[in-house]
Protein backbone atom coordinates (compact mmCIF):
# COMPACT_ATOMS: atom_id res chain seq x y z
CA UNK A 1 0.00 0.00 0.00
CA UNK A 2 2.85 2.33 0.76
CA UNK A 3 4.08 2.12 -2.78
CA UNK A 4 0.66 2.87 -4.16
CA UNK A 5 0.65 6.35 -2.58
CA UNK A 6 4.33 7.18 -2.55
CA UNK A 7 4.02 8.41 -6.12
CA UNK A 8 1.38 10.87 -4.94
CA UNK A 9 3.62 12.19 -2.18
CA UNK A 10 1.46 10.49 0.46
CA UNK A 11 2.71 7.43 2.29
CA UNK A 12 0.23 5.10 3.91
CA UNK A 13 1.37 6.48 7.26
CA UNK A 14 0.64 10.02 6.06
CA UNK A 15 -2.87 9.11 4.99
CA UNK A 16 -3.65 7.31 8.26
CA UNK A 17 -2.35 10.31 10.21
CA UNK A 18 -4.57 12.66 8.23
CA UNK A 19 -7.79 10.84 9.15
CA UNK A 20 -8.39 12.67 12.45
CA UNK A 21 -8.13 15.97 10.58
CA UNK A 22 -10.35 14.67 7.81
CA UNK A 23 -13.02 13.88 10.41
CA UNK A 24 -12.76 17.29 12.08
CA UNK A 25 -12.64 19.15 8.78
CA UNK A 26 -9.39 20.86 9.85
CA UNK A 27 -7.45 19.70 6.85
CA UNK A 28 -5.84 21.31 3.84
CA UNK A 29 -7.75 20.84 0.63
CA UNK A 30 -4.95 18.89 -1.03
CA UNK A 31 -4.69 16.54 1.94
CA UNK A 32 -8.45 16.09 2.05
CA UNK A 33 -8.54 15.17 -1.63
CA UNK A 34 -5.80 12.60 -1.08
CA UNK A 35 -7.72 11.07 1.82
CA UNK A 36 -10.93 10.92 -0.23
CA UNK A 37 -9.09 9.27 -3.08
CA UNK A 38 -7.61 6.74 -0.67
CA UNK A 39 -11.01 6.03 0.93
CA UNK A 40 -12.50 5.46 -2.51
CA UNK A 41 -9.75 3.16 -3.72
CA UNK A 42 -8.68 1.14 -0.71
CA UNK A 43 -11.30 -1.06 1.07
CA UNK A 44 -9.12 -1.17 4.19
CA UNK A 45 -9.20 2.59 4.49
CA UNK A 46 -12.84 2.64 5.60
CA UNK A 47 -12.09 0.21 8.43
CA UNK A 48 -9.24 2.40 9.60
CA UNK A 49 -11.52 5.44 9.41
CA UNK A 50 -14.04 3.65 11.65
CA UNK A 51 -11.33 3.00 14.22
CA UNK A 52 -10.19 6.60 14.13
CA UNK A 53 -13.80 7.74 14.59
CA UNK A 54 -14.13 5.43 17.62
CA UNK A 55 -10.95 6.92 19.11
CA UNK A 56 -12.27 10.38 18.44
CA UNK A 57 -15.55 9.66 20.22
CA UNK A 58 -13.74 8.09 23.16
CA UNK A 59 -11.49 11.15 23.46
CA UNK A 60 -14.44 13.53 23.30
CA UNK A 61 -16.35 11.58 25.95
CA UNK A 62 -13.29 11.39 28.19
CA UNK A 63 -12.94 15.19 28.01
CA UNK A 64 -16.61 16.03 28.36
CA UNK A 65 -16.90 14.13 31.62
CA UNK A 66 -14.38 16.49 33.25
CA UNK A 67 -16.05 19.52 34.82
CA UNK A 68 -14.01 22.51 35.89
CA UNK A 69 -14.85 23.96 39.31
CA UNK A 70 -17.18 26.93 39.15
CA UNK A 71 -15.36 29.17 41.63
CA UNK A 72 -12.23 29.71 39.57
CA UNK A 73 -13.32 33.06 38.18
CA UNK A 74 -13.62 34.75 41.57
CA UNK A 75 -10.09 33.75 42.48
CA UNK A 76 -8.76 34.81 39.09
CA UNK A 77 -10.35 38.25 39.27
CA UNK A 78 -8.88 38.82 42.72
CA UNK A 79 -5.47 37.98 41.30
CA UNK A 80 -6.06 40.14 38.23
CA UNK A 81 -6.95 43.12 40.41
CA UNK A 82 -3.57 42.91 42.14
CA UNK A 83 -1.48 42.06 39.07
CA UNK A 84 -0.08 44.85 36.88
CA UNK A 85 0.08 44.29 33.15
CA UNK A 86 3.50 44.06 31.56
CA UNK A 87 4.65 46.94 29.44
CA UNK A 88 5.32 46.17 25.83
CA UNK A 89 5.47 48.17 22.70
CA UNK A 90 2.00 47.02 21.76
CA UNK A 91 0.73 48.70 24.85
CA UNK A 92 1.65 51.99 23.28
CA UNK A 93 -1.69 51.90 21.48
CA UNK A 94 -3.11 52.17 24.94
CA UNK A 95 -0.73 55.02 25.61
CA UNK A 96 -1.80 56.87 22.50
CA UNK A 97 -5.45 56.28 23.12
CA UNK A 98 -5.13 57.18 26.76
CA UNK A 99 -3.26 60.27 25.77
CA UNK A 100 -6.01 61.26 23.41
CA UNK A 101 -8.75 60.55 25.87
CA UNK A 102 -7.27 61.54 29.17
CA UNK A 103 -4.85 64.36 28.44
CA UNK A 104 -6.93 66.07 25.83
CA UNK A 105 -10.54 65.08 25.96
CA UNK A 106 -11.11 64.19 29.57
CA UNK A 107 -10.43 67.67 30.96
CA UNK A 108 -13.06 69.09 28.67
CA UNK A 109 -15.74 66.48 29.17
CA UNK A 110 -16.20 62.82 28.58
CA UNK A 111 -16.00 62.27 24.86
CA UNK A 112 -16.97 58.96 23.32
CA UNK A 113 -14.28 57.01 21.53
CA UNK A 114 -16.47 57.02 18.44
CA UNK A 115 -16.31 60.77 18.24
CA UNK A 116 -15.07 61.73 14.82
CA UNK A 117 -11.60 63.19 14.65
CA UNK A 118 -12.66 66.36 12.98
CA UNK A 119 -15.40 66.99 15.46
CA UNK A 120 -13.03 67.06 18.37
CA UNK A 121 -10.14 68.78 16.65
CA UNK A 122 -10.96 72.18 18.08
CA UNK A 123 -11.21 70.84 21.57
CA UNK A 124 -7.87 69.14 21.12
CA UNK A 125 -6.13 72.32 20.01
CA UNK A 126 -7.49 74.28 22.94
CA UNK A 127 -6.69 71.55 25.37
CA UNK A 128 -3.21 70.82 24.12
CA UNK A 129 -2.07 74.31 24.87
CA UNK A 130 -3.02 73.67 28.48
CA UNK A 131 -1.34 70.28 28.66
CA UNK A 132 2.03 69.64 30.14
CA UNK A 133 4.85 68.84 27.75
CA UNK A 134 4.11 65.32 26.56
CA UNK A 135 7.33 64.47 24.87
CA UNK A 136 10.82 65.34 25.86
CA UNK A 137 14.06 65.16 23.95
CA UNK A 138 13.50 67.12 20.83
CA UNK A 139 15.67 67.06 17.72
CA UNK A 140 14.92 65.89 14.25
CA UNK A 141 18.06 64.08 13.32
CA UNK A 142 17.83 60.55 12.04
CA UNK A 143 17.33 57.80 14.63
CA UNK A 144 16.52 60.21 17.40
CA UNK A 145 15.63 58.69 20.70
CA UNK A 146 12.43 59.99 22.22
CA UNK A 147 11.45 59.67 25.82
CA UNK A 148 7.74 59.66 26.45
CA UNK A 149 6.45 61.33 29.55
CA UNK A 150 5.52 57.85 30.73
CA UNK A 151 9.18 56.85 30.67
CA UNK A 152 9.03 54.69 27.54
CA UNK A 153 11.86 55.20 25.06
CA UNK A 154 11.59 54.90 21.30
CA UNK A 155 14.04 55.37 18.47
CA UNK A 156 12.53 57.50 15.72
CA UNK A 157 13.66 56.52 12.24
CA UNK A 158 11.88 59.34 10.44
CA UNK A 159 9.09 61.82 10.95
CA UNK A 160 6.10 62.95 8.91
CA UNK A 161 3.53 65.71 9.10
CA UNK A 162 0.02 64.40 8.74
CA UNK A 163 -3.53 65.54 8.96
CA UNK A 164 -6.11 62.96 9.84
CA UNK A 165 -9.30 62.70 7.81
CA UNK A 166 -12.17 64.65 9.31
CA UNK A 167 -14.26 61.53 9.68
CA UNK A 168 -11.44 59.41 11.12
CA UNK A 169 -12.33 57.94 14.47
CA UNK A 170 -10.02 58.09 17.43
CA UNK A 171 -10.13 54.37 18.11
CA UNK A 172 -9.19 53.64 14.51
CA UNK A 173 -6.42 56.23 14.49
CA UNK A 174 -4.89 54.93 17.71
CA UNK A 175 -5.06 51.37 16.45
CA UNK A 176 -3.52 52.34 13.13
CA UNK A 177 -0.67 54.21 14.77
CA UNK A 178 0.10 51.14 16.77
CA UNK A 179 -0.08 48.79 13.79
CA UNK A 180 2.24 50.96 11.73
CA UNK A 181 4.69 51.64 14.54
CA UNK A 182 4.15 55.38 14.72
CA UNK A 183 3.71 57.74 17.62
CA UNK A 184 2.53 61.33 17.86
CA UNK A 185 5.47 63.53 18.75
CA UNK A 186 3.94 66.94 18.23
CA UNK A 187 0.70 68.69 17.42
CA UNK A 188 -1.91 69.39 16.60
CA UNK A 189 -1.38 72.79 15.08
CA UNK A 190 -4.30 75.16 14.68
CA UNK A 191 -4.92 73.65 11.28
CA UNK A 192 -4.94 70.12 12.70
CA UNK A 193 -1.50 68.95 11.63
CA UNK A 194 0.43 66.40 13.67
CA UNK A 195 4.07 65.38 13.63
CA UNK A 196 4.36 61.60 13.70
CA UNK A 197 7.46 59.54 14.28
CA UNK A 198 8.09 56.15 12.71
CA UNK A 199 9.74 54.17 15.43
CA UNK A 200 12.21 51.33 15.20
CA UNK A 201 10.40 48.01 15.49
CA UNK A 202 11.67 44.61 14.38
CA UNK A 203 8.32 43.06 13.59
CA UNK A 204 7.34 45.60 10.91
CA UNK A 205 8.25 45.95 7.22
CA UNK A 206 11.09 48.22 6.18
CA UNK A 207 10.61 51.93 6.80
CA UNK A 208 9.99 52.80 3.17
CA UNK A 209 7.08 50.34 2.96
CA UNK A 210 5.62 51.57 6.20
CA UNK A 211 5.72 55.16 5.02
CA UNK A 212 4.10 54.18 1.74
CA UNK A 213 1.38 52.24 3.54
CA UNK A 214 0.71 55.23 5.77
CA UNK A 215 0.60 57.68 2.90
CA UNK A 216 -1.89 55.58 0.97
CA UNK A 217 -4.39 55.16 3.80
CA UNK A 218 -6.90 57.73 2.58
CA UNK A 219 -9.51 56.49 5.04
CA UNK A 220 -7.59 57.91 7.96
CA UNK A 221 -5.05 60.29 6.50
CA UNK A 222 -5.96 63.36 4.47
CA UNK A 223 -2.47 64.88 4.20
CA UNK A 224 0.94 63.29 4.47
CA UNK A 225 4.25 65.09 4.12
CA UNK A 226 7.35 63.04 4.75
CA UNK A 227 10.05 64.79 6.74
CA UNK A 228 13.05 62.74 5.75
CA UNK A 229 15.95 63.72 7.90
CA UNK A 230 19.25 64.06 6.07
CA UNK B 1 -21.53 31.81 16.40
CA UNK B 2 -19.35 30.41 13.62
CA UNK B 3 -15.63 29.81 14.02
CA UNK B 4 -14.50 33.05 12.41
CA UNK B 5 -16.93 35.11 14.49
CA UNK B 6 -15.68 33.37 17.57
CA UNK B 7 -12.06 34.17 16.67
CA UNK B 8 -12.96 37.80 15.98
CA UNK B 9 -14.70 38.00 19.33
CA UNK B 10 -11.57 36.68 21.04
CA UNK B 11 -9.41 39.25 19.26
CA UNK B 12 -11.75 42.02 20.42
CA UNK B 13 -11.48 40.74 23.96
CA UNK B 14 -7.68 40.75 23.74
CA UNK B 15 -7.74 44.36 22.60
CA UNK B 16 -9.86 45.24 25.61
CA UNK B 17 -7.47 43.33 27.85
CA UNK B 18 -4.56 45.35 26.49
CA UNK B 19 -6.43 48.44 27.60
CA UNK B 20 -6.72 47.04 31.11
CA UNK B 21 -10.40 46.12 30.86
CA UNK B 22 -10.94 43.52 33.58
CA UNK B 23 -14.46 42.72 32.44
CA UNK B 24 -12.96 41.41 29.19
CA UNK B 25 -10.98 38.96 31.31
CA UNK B 26 -14.21 37.62 32.75
CA UNK B 27 -15.67 37.03 29.30
CA UNK B 28 -12.49 35.46 27.95
CA UNK B 29 -12.34 33.17 30.96
CA UNK B 30 -15.95 32.12 30.55
CA UNK B 31 -15.32 31.30 26.90
CA UNK B 32 -12.19 29.19 27.40
CA UNK B 33 -11.75 27.96 30.97
CA UNK B 34 -13.60 24.67 30.60
CA UNK B 35 -11.60 23.64 27.55
CA UNK B 36 -8.30 24.79 29.10
CA UNK B 37 -9.06 23.05 32.39
CA UNK B 38 -9.76 19.78 30.60
CA UNK B 39 -6.59 20.00 28.54
CA UNK B 40 -4.44 20.66 31.60
CA UNK B 41 -6.13 18.05 33.77
CA UNK B 42 -5.71 15.40 31.06
CA UNK B 43 -2.03 16.24 31.01
CA UNK B 44 -1.21 16.38 34.69
CA UNK B 45 -4.00 14.21 36.17
CA UNK B 46 -4.27 16.30 39.34
CA UNK B 47 -7.46 18.31 39.85
CA UNK B 48 -6.15 20.73 42.44
CA UNK B 49 -3.03 21.52 40.48
CA UNK B 50 -5.07 21.81 37.28
CA UNK B 51 -7.15 24.57 38.92
CA UNK B 52 -3.98 26.38 39.94
CA UNK B 53 -2.48 26.12 36.47
CA UNK B 54 -5.69 27.34 34.82
CA UNK B 55 -5.51 30.39 37.08
CA UNK B 56 -1.87 30.91 36.11
CA UNK B 57 -2.70 30.62 32.41
CA UNK B 58 -5.35 33.33 32.53
CA UNK B 59 -3.26 35.50 34.82
CA UNK B 60 -0.41 35.23 32.29
CA UNK B 61 -2.89 36.17 29.61
CA UNK B 62 -3.85 39.28 31.58
CA UNK B 63 -0.28 40.18 32.43
CA UNK B 64 1.07 39.81 28.90
CA UNK B 65 -1.98 40.76 26.85
CA UNK B 66 0.10 43.49 25.27
CA UNK B 67 2.39 40.91 23.74
CA UNK B 68 -0.41 39.11 21.92
CA UNK B 69 0.01 40.09 18.29
CA UNK B 70 -2.69 37.94 16.74
CA UNK B 71 -0.29 35.79 14.75
CA UNK B 72 -2.09 32.75 16.10
CA UNK B 73 -5.64 32.50 17.39
CA UNK B 74 -6.37 33.24 21.03
CA UNK B 75 -7.39 29.60 21.45
CA UNK B 76 -4.04 28.37 20.13
CA UNK B 77 -2.16 30.94 22.21
CA UNK B 78 -3.94 29.98 25.45
CA UNK B 79 -3.52 26.28 24.73
CA UNK B 80 0.19 26.74 24.10
CA UNK B 81 0.59 28.55 27.43
CA UNK B 82 -1.37 25.73 29.09
CA UNK B 83 0.80 23.06 27.51
CA UNK B 84 4.04 24.74 28.53
CA UNK B 85 2.86 25.18 32.11
CA UNK B 86 1.66 21.59 32.30
CA UNK B 87 4.93 20.21 30.98
CA UNK B 88 6.88 22.45 33.33
CA UNK B 89 4.79 21.25 36.28
CA UNK B 90 5.20 17.58 35.30
CA UNK B 91 8.95 18.01 35.02
CA UNK B 92 9.15 19.56 38.49
CA UNK B 93 6.90 16.87 39.93
CA UNK B 94 9.10 14.13 38.51
CA UNK B 95 12.24 15.77 39.82
CA UNK B 96 10.68 16.19 43.26
CA UNK B 97 9.54 12.57 43.31
CA UNK B 98 12.96 11.36 42.27
CA UNK B 99 14.60 13.61 44.84
CA UNK B 100 12.35 12.28 47.59
CA UNK B 101 13.05 8.72 46.55
CA UNK B 102 9.39 8.27 45.67
CA UNK B 103 10.00 6.56 42.36
CA UNK B 104 8.39 3.42 43.67
CA UNK B 105 5.28 5.37 44.56
CA UNK B 106 4.82 6.16 40.89
CA UNK B 107 3.90 2.57 40.14
CA UNK B 108 0.29 2.49 39.06
CA UNK B 109 -1.72 0.91 41.81
CA UNK B 110 -4.94 0.70 39.81
CA UNK B 111 -6.36 -2.57 38.58
CA UNK B 112 -4.27 -4.32 35.97
CA UNK B 113 -5.05 -3.24 32.40
CA UNK B 114 -6.64 -6.56 31.58
CA UNK B 115 -9.08 -6.35 34.48
CA UNK B 116 -9.96 -2.72 33.71
CA UNK B 117 -10.56 -3.43 30.06
CA UNK B 118 -12.67 -6.47 30.69
CA UNK B 119 -15.02 -4.30 32.74
CA UNK B 120 -16.16 -2.02 29.97
CA UNK B 121 -17.40 -1.79 26.41
CA UNK B 122 -15.24 -0.69 23.48
CA UNK B 123 -15.59 2.97 24.41
CA UNK B 124 -14.44 2.27 27.95
CA UNK B 125 -11.56 0.23 26.64
CA UNK B 126 -10.43 3.06 24.39
CA UNK B 127 -10.82 5.69 27.10
CA UNK B 128 -8.78 3.58 29.44
CA UNK B 129 -6.04 3.09 26.86
CA UNK B 130 -6.00 6.81 26.02
CA UNK B 131 -5.59 7.59 29.72
CA UNK B 132 -2.47 5.42 29.72
CA UNK B 133 -0.72 7.34 26.93
CA UNK B 134 2.35 9.42 27.71
CA UNK B 135 1.65 13.15 28.05
CA UNK B 136 3.29 13.78 24.68
CA UNK B 137 0.99 11.34 22.92
CA UNK B 138 -2.02 12.31 25.02
CA UNK B 139 -1.55 15.95 24.05
CA UNK B 140 -1.54 15.31 20.33
CA UNK B 141 -4.53 12.95 20.60
CA UNK B 142 -6.54 15.49 22.63
CA UNK B 143 -5.64 18.42 20.39
CA UNK B 144 -6.56 16.55 17.21
CA UNK B 145 -9.65 14.66 18.38
CA UNK B 146 -11.23 16.83 21.08
CA UNK B 147 -9.93 20.35 20.44
CA UNK B 148 -10.21 19.78 16.69
CA UNK B 149 -7.09 21.72 15.88
CA UNK B 150 -5.39 21.57 12.52
CA UNK B 151 -1.90 20.18 12.06
CA UNK B 152 -0.44 23.68 11.97
CA UNK B 153 -2.32 24.76 15.09
CA UNK B 154 -1.09 21.72 17.00
CA UNK B 155 2.43 22.43 15.76
CA UNK B 156 2.14 25.94 17.22
CA UNK B 157 0.88 24.66 20.56
CA UNK B 158 3.56 22.00 20.90
CA UNK B 159 6.21 24.18 19.23
CA UNK B 160 7.35 21.48 16.82
CA UNK B 161 7.35 21.32 13.01
CA UNK B 162 4.07 20.39 11.31
CA UNK B 163 5.53 17.18 9.90
CA UNK B 164 6.34 16.05 13.42
CA UNK B 165 2.66 16.26 14.32
CA UNK B 166 1.68 13.66 11.74
CA UNK B 167 4.46 11.33 12.90
CA UNK B 168 3.62 11.91 16.54
CA UNK B 169 -0.06 11.23 15.95
CA UNK B 170 0.76 8.07 14.06
CA UNK B 171 2.89 6.80 16.95
CA UNK B 172 0.32 7.87 19.53
CA UNK B 173 -2.25 5.72 17.77
CA UNK B 174 0.23 2.88 17.49
CA UNK B 175 0.94 3.14 21.22
CA UNK B 176 -2.81 3.07 21.83
CA UNK B 177 -3.00 -0.13 19.82
CA UNK B 178 -0.16 -1.68 21.83
CA UNK B 179 -1.73 -0.76 25.16
CA UNK B 180 -4.93 -2.47 24.05
CA UNK B 181 -3.04 -5.49 22.75
CA UNK B 182 -1.17 -5.83 26.03
CA UNK B 183 -4.54 -5.93 27.72
CA UNK B 184 -5.81 -8.60 25.36
CA UNK B 185 -7.82 -6.35 23.03
CA UNK B 186 -6.64 -6.49 19.43
CA UNK B 187 -8.43 -4.04 17.14
CA UNK B 188 -5.94 -4.57 14.38
CA UNK B 189 -3.43 -2.05 13.13
CA UNK B 190 -3.52 0.65 11.89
Amino acid sequence: MTDQYSTDKYSHEDLVSLLPFYLSGKIERQDRDAVIQWLNNDPDASFILEKVEAERMATITANETLQAPADGLKRLMQDVASTPQEKSFKNSSTSVLSWLKEKILAPLSAAPAELAWGACAIMMVISLSQSALLYQGAGQSQSTEYNLASGEKYTILSTAIVKFADNAQMEKVAEYLDDTGTIIIDGPTASGLFVLGFIERDDLPVLKDRQKQFKENSNLISQFILKTNK
Amino acid sequence: MNEQNSKDRDVDLMKRLKNGDQSAMQVLYARHYQRIYRFILRQIKDETMAEDIVNEVFLDCWRSAGKFEGRSSVTTWLTAISYNKSISYLRKRREAQMGDGQAEAMVDDADSPQIELMKGDKGDQLRYAISKLSETHAAVIDLAYYHEMSINEIAEVLDVPANTIKTRLFHARKNLHEILCDAGVDRGWP
